[in-house]
């Protein structure tokens, strides 16, 4: 098994650091993605180790700050088809996501005519934490449609950093499409 | 004198005849003249069937364009043009704009843009969708996203009245065509996501006064359903039906709302229309049947009270709206002429009912791969679920896989069509399964109140049949329950269909291909590729001489999204170039209407 470790800042990487962070990530059948949020980390992506036995990084125990998530694919099911393993947070925002923001941006968060694909977004420079937790909680309008505020819904303000983590992980091209399945012991 | 008098009695007398007003006899005489296509249905029974011939399945391949409109909208365009003498009435989606065009030269009579507050978009479950205006008393009947009702002059556009139908800050929205029956205009609203509670209302056309409000659940002075004389199968429903299968005040954020198409037989005086999902999607925190939602109603029209009800699917588990049109037609069912109700619902079952009394006659599977029951129970209407497909059994946090339909049903609200002359019903259907997760959510105001998760994709995935199409246009039996012939398409077929006495029927695709098929064999005909994605209806009507067949094409609604279905491509099961790419290949946003005619 080969285990990838990527860290950067807050921000997201650049559009240079994703050219070459996503075709790696790509290849490696099994693997754990964990992605820092430390602020002042290094913001190189490629800090690359192989590990044994330990597949999951506590995503809260370097900065106290969320790590956007953890995952590790190239799992089977019982049926013979692959799924990925995600921490809470993932899994959680996850789930938040297909209860609500699936209607509007769609499964996976590829897109629909009406709203757009967040796996573009995401990845844009000026597409900051605060800015991404400000748009949930605020709303705004945009080219094509309007984005509600969410700050007035329990089942969405609760679940920012669920949120985020997620979208980072799809964005990042690290979760794939589907559903993701929770570490089997998060402790 | 005397003589006068008494003429002008006997008139007066003729127009006072209970039931009957000068707009209905003027709306049915316009309907029954196939040059004009004067409501959604192109009848009150819904069939969207029309007498016109001249284009038919020996000429229909050499349909040419004859001329195009851009609505200046984008997003998705559903419903479809009214044709009324020589003017045609256009609507949009959100800012709902209403556009009255020449047919002599195409000119543009009159517009009107309504101003609304941009923060009923957001509010809109599934894209700002409007399904169409209706004509009645010299009034075109727009039904706004922020639920304005306005009644406009037909020949100036000059509003006459507006009434407000819901406040789209607690959820409620608009997005079904109202209908003009008597002196009264009908129309539902939309928000099931949202915990409205839904309900039927009739207008008076005159002032927009409230003549009547029947709501899907509650008691029963809100729903107008009489314990003793409301039947269900057969069988009067008892006391307060609308709230005993719910658990304490839940009915009052029950949704059950009524976003589809209604249909009238002026014989009975019924309306008729289906309600849909109850709220939360999470049935575990509704036990009970969550009555009336997902039910057929029949309404008496003067007073709103129900004469009879069917409830398709108890304690919705699958968000399988009961919304879709009823289409009226007399046809035999086991060698007896019935009067009856078709509908094909959300849940892929096609029924068919005796409309007078809302007797099943029939309920089968109008999608093989649908699994989530293995049939209905005749005796009771119970569908029989499948236990590994009940997300309620499985309970909450537990992914139920694999259930068919998805969410989006069989069929969503693209209307069939009827037509007399084969018997023959034509159905553009979905051919999507999920993933179905319920979880628990909390209730706000305003705010979408959904409580699942889902996962679509196509159901070759299940049937494991080795296809990956996500739609099929089919010709039904509604008599024998059983599919005629099918053609699969690659994505699901959301544009109404329509069907006409040159044996011609008539739909659109995903991609922007209007298409024509033989309505005995369904071989193709004729197809051409409009601007953008058919999500409309396809309607005809006749000019100086000259037929006429119109449609909206312009991307968009649950079909817009729907097609994301988990097809991203890398990951799919079936190894599908994932199909909302490949629609993005095909079309773009933009609202156009096409209009078609033979060479001259």
């Amino acid at each position: 098994m080969r285990y990838r470790t990527v860290s950067r800042t807050a921000k997201p990487p650049s559009i240079h650091t994703m050219l070459i962070a996503v075709p790696l990530l790509l290849v490696a059948c099994a693997k754990v993605q964990t992605q820092d949020s430390e602020p002042g980390s290094a913001g190189s992506a490629a800090a690359e180790t192989t590990a044994g036995a330990s597949t999951s990084t506590d995503p809260t125990s370097t900065s106290g700050i969320s790590a956007p998530y953890t995952v590790e694919c190239g799992q089977v099911d019982d049926d013979g088809e692959s799924f990925c393993y995600v921490d809470r947070d993932t899994y959680v925002g996850w789930r938040t996501y297909h209860g609500f923001c699936h209607v509007c941006h769609a499964q996976d968060a590829v897109g629909s005519t009406f709203a757009p694909s967040l796996l573009g977004r995401m990845q844009e420079t000026d597409m900051t934490r605060d800015l991404f937790v400000d748009r949930l909680a605020n709303g705004f309008t945009g080219q094509m449609g309007v984005m509600p505020p969410w700050k007035e819904n329990p089942n969405v303000s609760k679940r920012y950093n669920e949120l985020y983590s997620y979208l980072m992980a799809r964005s990042d091209g690290v979760l794939p499409p589907g559903r993701p399945k929770r570490f089997p012991n998060p402790d | 004198m005397t003589k006068r008098l008494v003429a002008t009695v006997s008139i007066a007398l003729v127009l006072a005849v209970p039931g009957i007003s000068s707009a209905n006899s003027e709306l049915m005489k316009l309907m029954s003249n196939p040059n004009n296509w004067a409501s959604w249905g192109g009848d009150y029974a819904g069939t969207r069937y029309s007498k016109l011939n001249q284009i038919n399945s020996e000429n229909v391949g050499d349909l040419q364009v004859a001329w195009t409109f851009s609505t200046g909208v984008l997003r998705g365009h559903e419903g479809g043009p009214l044709v009324i003498g020589d003017t045609l009435y256009v609507h949009t989606p959100f800012p709902n704009k209403v556009f009255a065009i020449d047919l002599n030269d195409q000119s543009i009579i009159w517009r009107y843009e309504p101003k609304q507050d941009p923060d009923t978009i957001p509010v809109m479950c599934c894209d700002t969708v409007y399904r169409g205006l209706a004509y009645g008393d010299g009034k075109i009947f727009l039904h706004q996203a922020d639920t304005h009702l306005v009644a406009l002059d037909a020949k100036t556009g000059k509003m006459i009245w507006r009434v407000k139908n819901g406040d789209p800050k607690k959820g409620s929205t608009n997005t079904n065509a109202p209908v003009v029956i008597k002196d009264k205009v009908i129309t539902g609203i939309s928000g099931g996501e949202f915990g409205v509670q839904g309900f039927l209302a009739a207008y008076n056309i005159n002032d927009g006064s409230l003549e009547w409000k029947g709501f899907s659940t509650g008691p029963d002075d809100q729903t107008l359903i009489d314990p003793r004389r409301t039947t269900h199968l057969g069988k009067p429903v008892g006391r307060n039906s609308g709230t005993n299968t719910w658990e304490g005040d839940q009915w009052k954020i029950g949704g059950g709302t009524t976003w589809g198409w209604y249909s009238y037989d002026p014989d009975l005086n019924l309306v008729y229309y289906g309600t849909g999902n109850p709220s939360t999607w999470n049935p575990v925190v509704r036990p009970g049947d969550n009555r009336w939602s997902m039910t057929i109603f029949a309404r008496d029209l003067d007073t709103g009270m129900a004469k009879w009800v069917y409830q398709m699917t108890p304690h919705d588990e699958w968000d399988y709206d009961g919304i879709n049109e009823m289409i009226l037609a007399d046809i035999k069912v086991k060698g007896q002429d019935r009067k009856v109700l078709v509908h094909f619902d959300r849940n892929g079952f096609g029924y068919t009912l005796d409309r007078v009394t809302g007797e099943l006659l029939v309920a089968e599977k109008y999608d093989p791969a649908v699994n989530w029951a293995t049939h209905v129970d005749m005796e009771t209407g119970r569908p029989q679920v499948v236990a590994k497909y009940s997300t309620h059994q499985n309970g909450e946090d537990v992914n139920t896989e694999d259930i068919c339909p998805a969410a989006l049903g069989s069929k969503d609200q693209q209307p069939a069509a009827f037509s007399p002359r084969t018997g023959l019903f034509y159905v553009p259907t979905n051919h999507v399964c999920m993933d179905y997760e319920p979880f628990e959510v909390e209730y706000t105001a305003g705010q979408p109140y959904v409580g699942a998760t889902l996962s679509m994709f196509p159901a070759g995935r299940v049937t494991g049949d080795g296809t990956n199409h996500l739609g099929n246009f089919i010709a039904w039996d509604a008599s024998a329950g059983k599919i005629v012939w099918s053609l699969p398409e690659r994505f699901s077929v959301w544009s109404g269909a329509l069907a006409t006495a040159g044996d011609v029927v008539f739909y659109g695709t995903l991609e922007g291909y209007l298409k024509a098929v033989d309505a005995k064999t369904g071989k193709e005909l004729y197809n051409f590729k409009t601007p953008s994605g058919i999500i409309g209806n396809v309607n005809t009507w006749s000019h100086k001489g000259k037929q006429y067949i119109g449609v909206l094409s312009g991307i968009g609604g649950w079909a817009g999204i729907g097609m994301a279905a988990g097809l991203e491509g890398d990951t799919d099961g079936l190894g599908a170039v994932g199909a909302y790419k490949a629609l993005d290949k095909y079309t773009q946003l933009g609202g156009v209407m096409t209009v078609f005619a033979l060479p001259d």
